[in-house]
């Protein structure tokens, strides 16, 4: 007898996947959360994760939103992809774990994504950070003359 | 202990245990009974032929066929329509193949070679919902009947009633319409184990008895020499 | 004891990024089916808390809640727990043992009374007083009730001490019982599952810090983000079973297809937990996807219900034993009936063919 591994294992992935017709309201959805923002200014979201969406609408929805200019990877807890689509301020995130598996899933209306952005404390911390840097390797006042 | 523990535990053991002494207890007392000898002389040898009555009756003759024809029709819809749902349904099927393999010690497919066959949930839901309105449609003839009215008795509708719950239950566990899946699937065992409780000692024992009434009455035309 | 640093400086120390927080609030808000906004929130409102005090307590339980979330290496949702709350007393990782220990124990039990959270594992002997499960010499259940009394909340962690659990199967010799049998006066969340799944832990601890209460739960006490769902309605082997697609042996051609487990037994559909969604291991996978079917682990006295592999469409009706003692039972009733039946035919007819009474002569 063969080990396990000889051992054929079939996932019937024919009956899982098609095209549901879920996709397009979310498009609707984008379109007033994008009417929000250019309005008001207020960012929103739609978790991709909570929606009944098949493989084949993910599909649909990227290619229907296409791809935009701007591409980011964040490393952080494993990698995070930020890519704006064709349409401004709509932002398609996929968080990963260390692992690389999936762990969210979602599009953001926003001017910027949130997570890409640095908050201004941090900024703080950084303009502290390098003004020492600054202040370390600055000479003492007196100039060497050759 | 939830409702639906107890349901698949105690409660379908002691409705089977008191659905089985029940049907053997009135099953045997009448089998056992004695008629009367007949004295007189058979018009025609060999009574046995009688028993094809309990074909022949399968529809009224046609002088009959006026006032009968409706519950007739909507006796075989229901009962047509409740059969296949008891017995073409995959849980129901689980169920009887596991009864089977405990009475028996080997499976169905194992004696009879093939596997007992299902169908679709889906056209399991559409009889459950055909045999349901045909349940409804008798009741509503039985009270509007003013001669059915008369007669009908606690009987009548309370074994109307422990048919009527069974499906009416399964649809909604089928569903998941009405109360969490769990609660929905004790209330059908439940409404199951009652009428399995109530069968024997009400008029559901026509499920057996009806062919030792017709096959004695076809043997006793047959003797007579009446026409069947 | 309690750190008096944030939440957010102490993840900043152990290399917890801002982002990589966000990250983690953002999938927990999508697994708590909260709307995406919520992450960032509660991103914000954790980081600047102050991490509460923990205090755990493991009660008659087999460890595997404890092994469940510790065993992750690599940061993840499930060693968060860690860094949301200021784990104070935990027998299997702490360093401290014996008197010292005890010593943990009543200092942040008095330092924090009021504001703690319990978190319990195991269920509670009481036979004997208890003398079946006992830590330093106290019973369970004593050490249960005084460690109730400052608690803020209560947090039972897999089913034993949800529901009693495994202790708890008959004939239940130790006379086990779930907390919630023994505390009535504090908030209880129970977080079943034999082991629950970790991030549900996760999940309820940042809710707690987030809104400063406990999330909704259900008529068990279950968290209804998680356990709102039955492992059926979520089974990406449901197709299978609306189909009519099942395996029915483990190595048949159906198993190895992927089909449903229904017919081997698997209590999905009437078992409520996050297995299908979440997942085991960071989204690896869960029994069903490996190929067993569910044992219900979640629900109470699922140990106690029928054989894991007789399908959930099969009761307990008995066996060739009992249906052939009522057959016999009613056959002897059946012929009972027809002797005395024949007996007052035959009195019937010996009354109808008896000679008249003689009748008086009238002379």
């Amino acid at each position: 007898m063969g080990g396990v591994g000889a051992i054929p294992v079939r996932i019937d992935q024919a009956l899982t996947s098609g095209l549901t017709g879920n996709g397009r309201p979310v498009l609707a959805e984008l379109a007033a959360l994008a009417e929000r923002l250019a309005v008001t200014g207020a960012s929103g979201a739609i978790d991709l994760q909570a929606l009944p969406l098949s493989p084949a609408d993910l599909e649909w929805l990227r290619e229907t939103l296409g791809r935009g200019e701007v591409s980011t990877t964040i490393e952080a807890a494993g990698p995070s992809s930020i890519e704006e689509t064709g349409f401004a301020g709509v932002w398609w995130i996929t968080h990963r774990n260390a692992s690389g598996q999936i762990v969210a899933e979602l599009i953001e209306v926003a001017t910027v994504p949130e997570i890409v952005a640095a908050t201004r404390d941090e900024v703080g911390a950084s303009a502290a950070r390098l003004a020492a840097i600054v202040g370390e390797s600055v000479p003492s006042g007196k100039e060497t003359r050759a | 202990m939830d409702l639906l523990a107890f349901a698949r535990g105690a409660a379908m053991q002691w409705a089977t245990t008191i659905f089985v002494v029940g049907v053997l207890w009135r099953l045997v007392g009448i089998l056992l009974l004695r008629t009367k000898p007949d004295l007189s002389k058979p018009r025609i040898a060999g009574k046995w032929k009688g028993l094809r009555l309990i074909a022949l009756r399968s529809w009224p003759r046609k002088e009959f066929l006026g006032g009968a024809a409706f519950t007739e029709v909507m006796g075989y819809v229901f009962h047509i329509g409740f059969l296949v749902a008891l017995f073409f349904y995959l849980p129901h099927i689980l169920f009887f193949t596991d009864v089977f393999r405990g009475l028996f010690g080997v499976t169905f497919k194992g004696i009879f070679g093939f596997a007992w066959p299902t169908l679709p949930g889906g056209l399991i839901y559409f009889a459950s919902a055909v045999s349901v309105a045909a349940l409804i449609a008798v009741l509503i003839h039985r009270l509007v009947n003013p001669v059915k009215r008369l007669i009908s008795n606690f009987d009548d509708y309370f074994s109307w009633f422990v048919t009527f719950a069974p499906i009416v239950t399964g649809m909604l566990a089928y569903s998941h319409i009405g109360a969490p899946y769990q609660t929905l699937l004790a209330l059908h065992l439940l409404s199951v184990q009652l009428l399995m409780i109530w069968f024997p000692f009400g008029k559901l024992m026509h499920a057996f008895t009806i062919f030792a009434a017709r096959g004695s009455t076809g043997m006793l035309f047959e003797r007579k020499g009446a026409t069947l | 004891m309690s750190a008096t640093r944030t939440i957010g400086q102490r993840l900043a120390e152990e290399g917890v990024s801002r982002r990589a927080f966000l990250k983690f609030c953002t999938t927990l808000a999508s697994m708590m089916a909260l709307p995406p906004s919520m992450g960032p929130v509660m991103a914000q409102a954790i980081a600047a808390k102050r991490r509460p005090s923990v205090i755990w307590l493991p009660f008659q339980e087999c460890t595997g809640c404890t092994e469940s979330i510790t065993r992750s290496g690599t940061p993840t949702l499930e060693t968060l727990i860690f860094d949301l709350v200021s784990l104070d007393y935990q027998e299997t990782i702490m360093a401290a043992a014996g008197h010292q220990a005890e010593g943990v124990l009543a200092a942040a039990m008095k330092e924090n009374f009021g504001k703690y959270l319990l978190i319990v594992d195991g269920s509670v002997p009481l036979i004997e007083d208890g003398a079946y499960s006992c830590i330093g010499g106290q019973s369970n259940v004593a050490m249960l009730k005084e460690a109730a009394r400052g608690a803020a909340a209560i947090i039972c962690v897999g089913t034993c001490s949800s529901y009693g659990g495994i202790p708890k199967a008959d004939p239940n010799p130790t006379q086990a019982v779930p907390v919630s049998a023994i505390i009535k006066d504090k908030p209880i969340v129970n977080i079943p599952g034999c082991p629950p799944i970790p991030v549900v832990i996760t999940g309820v601890l940042a809710h707690y810090l987030t809104f400063g209460n406990l999330p909704e739960l259900d008529p068990l006490g279950r968290p209804k983000a998680f356990y709102g769902e039955t492992i059926h309605d979520r089974c990406y082997r449901r197709p299978f079973y609306d189909q009519g697609r099942f395996a029915k042996t483990f190595d048949d051609e159906g198993a190895r297809s992927g089909w449903c487990l229904y017919e081997l037994g698997c209590k999905g559909p009437t078992t409520y937990n996050a297995c299908a969604t979440v997942k085991w291991n960071s989204g690896t996978s869960f029994p069903i996807q490996s190929g067993h079917g569910c044992l219900g682990c979640s629900e109470p006295n699922f140990w106690d219900k029928g054989s894991f592999y007789r399908p959930l469409a099969t009761a307990n009706w008995g066996n060739a034993q009992t249906v052939g003692a009522a057959a016999g039972v009613g056959v002897a009733l059946g012929a009972a009936a027809a002797y005395a039946a024949r007996k007052r035919q035959d009195r019937f007819v010996k009354e109808a063919s008896a000679p008249p009474p003689a009748t008086k002569q009238e002379h």
